[in-house]
């Protein structure tokens, strides 16, 4: 994969690298671990009931791992706290380090309730958590769309891509955990199923991405990813199109071993798209005539 | 006041006099340019065009990298110059995607200054972004002197305008419609670079 970008008498990094792509895909897989979490004690949806405990774990886990990339990924880390004081409303990354340190409380909170079976917190701190983790992914997106620069980047399809990767990552993950810990195929099954609705829905937003920008005109960018083995064997074929066969199909669907394998692919596809995006927006040289 | 560039692309050579003399004059580090003329060819042989374009900080008016910035190290200040805080940044290296001209510059290892490093200007440090100032250290100082700041109708400017030997580079107040840049703008019809987003930036060319 390109690592740097060749402009005559100079090379110029990528800038925003592996650990960027990291610290995004530890934030999907958080808020989407999030959502499954929610769903009994937020949405009544009782036959969830079972992930409810591990999944907030899981969630509140990799949000903390993503807090301190974040930071460690800083030229600057030790000025980190600058932000409570010093901060421009209308950047994108405030919006996310607001949301993210509110998200984090409001995990914390919903953990804690979660395991103390107090259902009206757990419903309150699930709401706003749900809400926040809704924010979390529209600040994703934004992160990326605001860039005017990087075509690939600056489409108001962004949020719903990282609402879609959320859903995948995070959806994956939990059904990996709910196979280490025996649950009922039928629950981890349905999860199955709604990560193969996911699926489509980001097939379609990734055609209908990809056909407006074949007709904006030639472009390096679309080019590089067309011919990408990366993309196409790695990110769609392993990441999404197995896992569907998988998922969808009745004779694998209700085999936990299969669903587990699935998760895995489903997990490297997400993380592979996102290095993808991330990566291939930066590495094209800068087009000024 | 609003402070400007024009670059005349006829008269241009692409001796790269203005991105060596940036170099030396704003202590910028090994591996890094401020200013860079770079070459876009376009067509298949033998239709071949080149052009040689010389690439400043575009000081835009509408600059998304300030918009990004999430500490404002990144600002604009009340003469149309946009500057970074150095001791502000904290190197999240967002404005660096933000900007569509590539103009930004993150300096990844402490620079070890030379001996002919110029006293005048603060240089940056390891971890946070760098870029041209329309070497806002003479500005300033012209300020202070009571000198007037403008190429050719001012005694203070640029380094890379001071280094062309073509002349082919002209700055001063674009705010000001007696001033050679707002002349040259109107009677030579220049026209700024990727004007598509928005960005109005504050460096024509004259193609």
């Amino acid at each position: 994969m390109v690592t740097e970008v060749f402009t005559p008498w100079n090379v110029v990094p990528v800038q925003w690298g592996t650990l960027v792509v990291v610290i995004t895909f530890l934030i999907s897989v958080s808020v989407g671990a999030f959502f499954f979490s929610a769903l009994a004690p937020v949405f009544g949806r009782e036959k969830y009931k079972g992930i409810t405990k591990y999944s907030a774990v899981a969630s509140i886990a990799a949000l903390v791992l993503a807090i301190l990339a974040l930071i460690a990924d800083l030229g600057q880390p030790v000025r980190f706290y600058t932000l409570l004081y010093r901060f421009n409303l209308w950047s994108p990354i405030i919006w996310g380090t607001a949301w993210l340190s509110v998200f984090f409380i409001v995990s914390l909170v919903y953990v804690r309730s979660v395991y103390k079976d107090d259902a009206k917190t757990a419903k309150l701190s699930g709401s706003i958590g749900f809400l926040l983790a809704i924010a979390i992914i529209f600040y994703q997106g934004f992160e990326l769309a605001v860039a005017r620069g990087i075509t690939f980047w600056n489409t108001a399809l962004q949020p719903v891509h990282f609402l879609l990767s959320a859903l995948l990552a995070g959806g994956a993950l939990v059904i990996l955990l709910a196979v280490a810990k025996k649950t009922d195929s039928e629950v981890t099954g349905s999860i199955g199923r709604m990560l193969v609705v996911a699926i489509l829905a980001s097939w379609f937003f990734a055609l209908s991405n990809g056909i407006v920008m074949l007709y904006a005109g030639p472009s390096v960018m679309l080019s590089r990813i067309m011919a990408s083995t990366l993309f196409w064997g790695v990110a769609i074929l392993l990441g999404t199109v197995v896992p569907l066969v998988l998922l969808a199909a009745p004779q694998t669907s209700k085999n936990t071993s299969i669903q587990a394998i699935a998760s895995v692919l489903v997990l490297v596809g997400v993380y592979t798209t996102r290095y993808v995006i991330v990566l291939t927006g930066q590495a094209v040289p800068v087009e000024l005539v | 006041m609003r402070y400007g560039m024009v670059i005349d692309l006829a008269k241009c050579t692409a001796c790269q006099a203005c991105t060596i003399a940036c170099k030396a004059e704003n202590n910028v580090p090994d591996g890094i340019f401020w200013h860079r003329v770079l070459p876009f060819t376009k067509g298949k042989y033998p239709s071949v065009k080149t052009e040689l374009i010389p690439r400043p900080c575009m000081h835009c008016e509408n600059a998304p990298c300030v918009t990004v910035c999430p500490t404002k190290a990144s600002h604009k200040r009340k003469d149309g110059l946009v500057l970074i805080d150095y001791d502000k940044c904290i190197g999240c290296r967002y404005c660096i995607q933000a900007c569509p001209y590539g103009v930004r510059s993150f300096t990844q290892k402490q620079p070890v200054l030379a001996q002919y490093a110029n006293p005048n200007v603060k240089a940056a440090y390891k971890g946070v972004v760098q870029k041209c100032t329309f070497c806002v250290h003479r500005i300033d100082k012209a300020a202070k002197e009571g000198k007037k700041v403008g190429n050719p109708d001012g005694e203070v400017t640029t380094a890379c305008n001071e280094a062309c030997p073509a002349g082919a580079r002209y700055f001063g107040d674009l705010d000001d419609p007696k001033s050679e840049v707002s002349r040259l703008i109107a009677s030579k019809k220049a026209v700024q670079l990727l004007p598509q987003y928005g960005t109005k930036p504050q460096v024509y060319y004259i193609r």
